[in-house]
């Protein structure tokens, strides 16, 4: 169950989150969280961020044409436009992707799709929320931190709590 | 004179060859110091965000004006987008006596002057059109949802206030784009813009170049149906995260 007051303000969705989010991979144990999230985030009437870039990922695939997102409140769709390049470009020089493939073995044109997502959430200053780790590691070359769905739902912290009901007394 | 200059003070400054308060004429220098005070204060009229600046003072710093704003950030943040003005792009609808006249005022000068406004640690170089370095910032096409938070006028303009931006902007319009704007008003509209922003980000020049409103239904819904074309692909694949070149931080 997702935490209202864990949510942030405004939080920029991988693609792998926002497949999820509209309920595809039901069979996938983290699809739960990641739906359960994107519903949270709207009914907190907080701002979900899309980048363009995940827009290409989630329609390129499909023989069905590409058609623009519906312009719904609280649901943004931010291009990478003059300011995300310059702030790609600084934070995610080649250098920086190369060595990013040469560590992780993933293929530098899908790195280059997660800088490309990376520099639209750190040019709206915005939280990115991902499942996967290569982003993960990334963000924090940039120095920005990514969550998880999972992070922003309640913690069951059992040890410390009490018992809802009084342990049963001799006297009683 | 020679005041020490602190982090909420606010200068124009005059420097070049020989520049100090015996050399400068002194016409001159109230001129551009009254310009420019006059443009500012227009710009944060036009913000409905009045600005005052008070206690006078000449500094033997080079040359300099000292005054004291009111609200030394909001005077900061009007000398960052007021620079770009200066320098040649086309200001808002109304502002263009007030540029006109403090570029003038600089001209008086001899051109190896050069003017600066210096907030505390921060300095803006005001250029006019023929001093303009030649690397100025670009003009950009940005798409971005906005809020249209005023609109009319005789010669029409709109206020908009980007959802993800810091500061509001105002966009000189048609007739017949105000007409169609209107009923959008204080609703949010996603917008592509021609803009010129300054280092601060406020966008300096804007032209509007197409609007579209927000739909008002559930967001949920709204995306689950523009997806379902897709989602028969994304079924069939067994591993998303690969299927999307990253791989899983479970």
């Amino acid at each position: 169950m997702i935490s209202p007051e864990k949510l942030p303000p405004r939080a920029l969705i991988d693609t792998g989150v926002l497949i999820r989010a509209l309920g595809q991979k039901a069979t996938d144990p983290r699809s739960k969280v990641c739906k359960d999230f994107w519903d949270a985030m709207l009914v907190a009437k907080r701002q979900i961020l899309i980048a363009a870039p995940t827009i290409t990922e989630t329609t390129r695939s499909t023989d069905f044409p590409a058609l623009p997102p519906p312009s719904v409140p609280n649901v943004l769709v931010v291009a990478f436009d003059l300011q995300a390049a310059l702030i790609c470009a600084q934070k995610f020089p080649e250098q920086v992707v190369k060595n990013e493939q040469k560590e992780t073995g993933l293929f530098l044109s899908y790195l280059r799709y997660d800088a490309l997502i990376l520099a639209c959430a750190i040019r709206y200053s915005a939280v990115l929320v991902t499942l996967e780790a290569p982003m993960s590691g990334l963000a924090a070359k940039a120095g920005l931190e990514c969550k998880r769905p999972e992070d922003f739902e309640v913690q069951l912290e059992l040890g410390g709590m009490k018992p809802i009901f009084k342990t049963p007394t001799g006297s009683e | 004179m020679a005041a020490p200059v602190g982090p909420d003070d606010f200068l124009l400054e005059l420097d070049g060859p020989d520049v100090h308060p015996a050399s400068v004429e002194s016409a001159k220098l109230l001129e551009f110091a009254s310009a420019y005070l006059a443009l500012l204060g227009r710009m944060a009229t036009e913000e409905e965000a009045p600005i005052s600046f008070h206690g006078l003072e000449i500094i033997d710093k080079c040359v300099a004006i000292q005054v004291k704003p009111d609200d030394v950030d909001y005077a900061r943040i009007l000398a960052g987008a007021s620079a770009s003005y200066l320098s040649g792009d086309r200001p808002p609808r109304g502002l263009g006596a007030n540029v006109a006249r403090v570029q003038q005022s600089i001209r008086e000068f001899p051109k190896d002057y050069k003017a600066k406004v210096i907030v505390g640690p921060w300095i803006q170089p005001l250029f006019i059109p023929e001093t303009k370095p030649t690397s100025d910032l670009p003009a950009a096409i940005e798409t971005m949802r906005a809020t249209v938070q005023r609109i009319g006028g005789a010669d029409p303009r709109v206020r908009f206030k980007g959802l993800l931006d810091r500061y509001p902007f105002s966009v000189d319009i048609s007739q017949s784009e105000a007409m169609a704007l209107a009923p959008h008003l204080y609703k949010d509209v996603e917008i592509v813009i021609k803009v010129t922003r300054t280092a601060e980000g406020r966008a300096a020049y804007c032209e509007l170049v197409s609007f579209e409103p927000v739909v008002t239904q559930d967001a949920g819904d709204a995306w689950r149906e523009w997806f379902r074309p897709y989602a028969t692909h994304w079924d069939d694949v067994k591993d998303l995260s690969e299927a999307l070149g990253r791989r899983d931080q479970s």
